[in-house]
């Protein structure tokens, strides 16, 4: 008697735990089948596959590996990607803005070669057509420049100079376009040197397409330049009277061919602040910019200094 | 593995004799933003839902990863996130417990799903607040998370920012652009909002009652209805400097050695052509293009204001 219920007790869960194998073999079963099925998925390079699984299932945590996996691969895949992407965007807009200027170049030679122009028109013609190829040509530099900036092949000559001084040498030159275009400036450099570890060609460089940027694009009509020394660091801040720029605008204005006004009444190769800023990084600096639609914009730089 | 994502044929849905959506063909590419615009009433969502097998249509096929849908939903539907209408939710629950419903049922690709798209729509794990208690915004929100939790390759979603502040429109446009951007997501959006749509997608389906009027990327859309006269003209190199020299002009753009566009609308397009010929060019097209999106939007659907 009592060995027989002890028997059917035992009976009774064998059997529930024989049908609990089998289901648990069969769920499984059908979940390493959809496994496969996502991975071959994800084989054929669908990235985005993911596997699901519920939490305490058995499966689970060999899922939510794979899918870490995946997912690492896909996210440095997608950096390569958009890097393609930007390039595409490089090379059509690079047709456009190199087409154009020199297919109107070809109008004048041609023009001057077919003898559609002679006398004083055709020595304005050429005139016209010699200063365009130097336009283009200086496109050109300045796309090359970024070029080598972007592969890392750009030199540069770190040497230790008094930050004054070269931002003095580079001011001289533009003083006399300050005054010839009516802009009023105000230059603030101080009398002892800030010595820093730079390329003093690439400091020149970010001078100029800053100050270049503020005539074409900010529409001020007043520049301001000051260098100032706080916390061991070498401050540049240089700032505008014009139109500003906004707030969406301002996070990107340093990517690569950004512009922010849309249309195409400004000419510009909208790589300018993208130089900038990678020069600026290559010399362990830092620039920000920051501006108020209608007052004016101010970009700051920051060296280490190397006084201390 | 067909060339699209989504891909229906004359997909139909009638509704007694009115037909609300008929004949519909639209083609979404993979890791694009398809914008489906259209006026209130113009069949989004009848599309969206026949996408999605939550309707059946009357006549047409829907295939998804290039395996028709019928027969298949219980493959291809895991991998969709979508947000059609409001979902339900438990009034009684909170978000976080509406959530694990959710997962327990469909399953999530990693430990801290839930978190994470709790915080990717900005709203808090664990918070006390019940369902019930949430504002339209903040419903719409969990809506996005329930849409993203299982990280889908796909994504249908109807009108998201529906009920949503300006910021939070904002926020859902940006992370929107990031998903298909930088996760390579596919993302099918509908809207009546053209600006929304404009700011937001790759191409564009426009749909008027139930018919599919347009479809195109809108790169090519914004090409159609940019502001600009259209030359076609022997020789845009002599084309050019004209511009420059009789006009002082130099807002042009020069396709190819016919093809060029002019983009001030100011100067008459006759006196152009006249200079042209005179100087020996061949004009064989000249077209002013000024229609803005909207104009184009207002009558390819034939209606009058949207906004």
């Amino acid at each position: 008697m009592y060995v027989e219920t002890a028997m059917v007790i035992v009976l009774i869960i064998g059997i529930v735990f024989v049908g609990w194998a089998i289901f648990t073999v069969r769920r499984v079963k059908k979940q390493i089948l959809e496994m496969s099925d996502a991975l071959e998925d994800i084989k054929n390079g669908n990235g985005n596959r993911r596997i699901l699984a519920e939490t305490h299932e058995l499966v689970a945590p060999l899922a939510y590996k794979m899918n870490d996996i995946v997912l690492s691969y896909e996210s440095r895949l997608s950096v390569y990607h958009q890097t393609e992407e930007a390039n595409r965007q490089l090379m059509t807009s690079l047709s456009h803005d190199v087409r154009t200027p020199l297919t109107t170049l070809i109008g004048y030679l041609d023009a001057v070669h077919r003898g559609i122009a002679t006398g004083k028109e055709r020595d304005d013609y050429i005139e016209t057509a010699r200063r365009k190829a130097h336009d283009l040509k200086e496109y050109i530099d300045v796309l090359f420049d970024w070029f080598k900036l972007g592969s890392n092949e750009f030199s540069m000559n770190i040497v230790a100079a008094d930050l004054t001084e070269l931002t003095r040498n580079a001011l001289t030159c533009w003083i006399p376009i300050f005054e010839d275009t009516q802009i009023d400036f105000a230059i603030h450099i101080p009398e002892q040197p800030f010595r820093v570890r730079i390329d003093p060609d690439g400091y020149m460089r970010i001078l100029n397409n800053l100050i270049q940027n503020v005539l074409s694009h900010s529409h001020g009509d007043k520049i301001e330049i000051a260098l100032s020394q706080q916390n061991g660091k070498i401050k540049i801040l240089l700032s505008d009277n014009g139109v500003g720029i906004d707030k969406e605008d301002l996070k990107h204005i340093f990517e690569r061919l950004y512009k922010c006004d849309k249309g195409r009444s400004e000419k510009g190769s909208g790589l300018g602040l993208s130089i900038v800023h990678q020069l600026v990084e290559k010399m362990n600096g830092t620039i920000t910019a920051q501006s108020i639609p209608g007052e004016g914009t101010a970009f700051t730089i920051l060296f280490p200094s190397t006084d201390d | 593995m067909g060339k699209y994502v989504i891909e229906t044929k004359n997909l139909t849905k009638q509704y007694g004799t009115q037909k609300s959506v008929a004949n519909l063909n639209i083609h979404v590419k993979k890791g694009r933003i398809y914008g489906l615009l259209g006026r209130n009433g113009a069949g989004k969502t009848t599309t969206m839902k026949m996408l999605l097998g939550l309707t059946q249509p009357t006549s047409g096929e829907v295939a998804i990863w290039g395996r028709p849908l019928v027969a298949n939903e219980k493959r291809l539907l895991p991998r969709i996130g979508s947000l059609i209408e409001s979902p339900g939710f438990y009034p009684n629950l909170t978000a976080t417990e509406n959530l694990r419903i959710f997962a327990t049922l469909r399953g999530v690709p990693n430990r801290n799903a839930i978190k994470n798209a709790l915080d990717l729509v900005g709203l808090p794990y664990k918070d006390k607040k019940l369902f019930s208690q949430y504002s339209l915004g903040m419903k719409q929100r969990l809506a996005i998370a329930l849409a993203i939790m299982h990280d889908p390759e796909l994504l249908i979603l109807d009108e998201p920012i529906n009920g949503l502040d300006p910021i939070g429109i904002a926020e859902v446009r940006s992370f929107i652009r990031t998903l298909c951007n930088e996760r390579g997501k596919t993302i099918l959006i509908s809207s009546h909002i053209l600006s929304e749509i404009a700011l937001l997608a790759d191409d564009i389906g426009i749909i008027d009652h139930g018919v599919l009027l347009e479809e195109e990327s809108l790169a090519e859309l914004e090409a159609k209805s940019s502001k600009h006269i259209r030359f076609t003209v022997s020789d845009t190199a002599q084309a050019a400097r004209i511009l420059e020299c009789g006009f002082c002009e130099n807002q042009f753009t020069i396709q190819d050695g016919h093809n060029m566009q002019l983009h001030n609308l100011n100067i008459s397009i006759g006196k152009i052509v006249t200079a042209f010929v005179e100087n020996g060019l061949e004009v064989s097209q000249a077209c002013t293009c000024e229609e803005s999106l909207e104009d184009y939007f207002k009558r390819v659907t034939g209606g009058e204001g949207i906004a």
